[in-house]
């Protein structure tokens, strides 16, 4: 498949959706993931991160007081 | 990385940041990048990074001026010499530069010859993007 970007996600959903043992919410994890750039990737890393408070050098204080 | 690059030292993104680079949908806090330094020598690549504005955070650990945290990694438990795994790397840009990234078999092994507690849940989020990324194909 040629290269794709996040936004393309659905194409990518279309071509797993019938693989078995993932459900519906994993199945559009998974093709998020899959289509995004690298770039995009580590950006929704990020983000995610960032919105717990789990970016830099405080996520390894968090971290190591869990 | 740039600046590694100028100092002629090698180096590759490894470990689950460079898994996320690949899809696999995980969330990791730092980017490990192996460097072909012996351990000893941990202070070359830490110095480079703190010329350019970062901060060492511990002996390993650099934290760059956006908050991303960079872990310089000297060997690799289960897998090959520095030389023959770079063989295998993939190039993808990252932050605006082109770099070796280790693909997901070698991470797998790795993981499979560490087997940490997170190891497993790492190792299945893999296999899964692996199983789905051929279909995609």
């Amino acid at each position: 498949m040629k290269a794709t970007s996040l936004k393309d996600w659905r194409k990518v959903y279309g071509r797993i959706k019938h693989t078995r043992g993932l459900d519906e919410h994993e199945k559009i994890l998974y093709a998020r993931s899959l289509a995004a750039t690298p770039d995009e990737r580590w950006q929704m890393n990020e983000t995610f991160l960032r919105s717990f408070g789990l970016w830099g050098r405080s996520a390894l204080k968090k971290f190591a007081s869990s | 990385m740039g600046a590694l690059r100028a100092e002629k030292i090698r180096f590759q993104l490894i470990g689950m940041s460079a898994a996320v680079l690949q899809g696999v949908p995980v969330v990791t806090h730092d980017v490990d990048l192996w460097i072909d330094l012996p351990a000893r020598q941990y202070m070359r690549a830490v110095n480079i990074a703190v010329r350019e504005s970062a901060t060492m955070v511990r002996n390993t650990v650099i934290e760059l001026s956006d908050g991303m945290l960079v872990n310089f990694i000297y060997a690799v438990t289960g897998l090959g010499s520095f030389a023959t795994e770079l063989k295998k790397a993939q190039k993808m840009k990252f932050h605006g530069c082109e770099i070796p990234v280790m693909p997901l078999e070698s991470i797998r092994r790795s993981k499979a010859a560490l087997m940490r507690d997170k190891d497993p849940a790492h190792i299945h989020a893999i296999d899964q993007t692996l199983r789905l990324r051929n279909k995609t194909k």
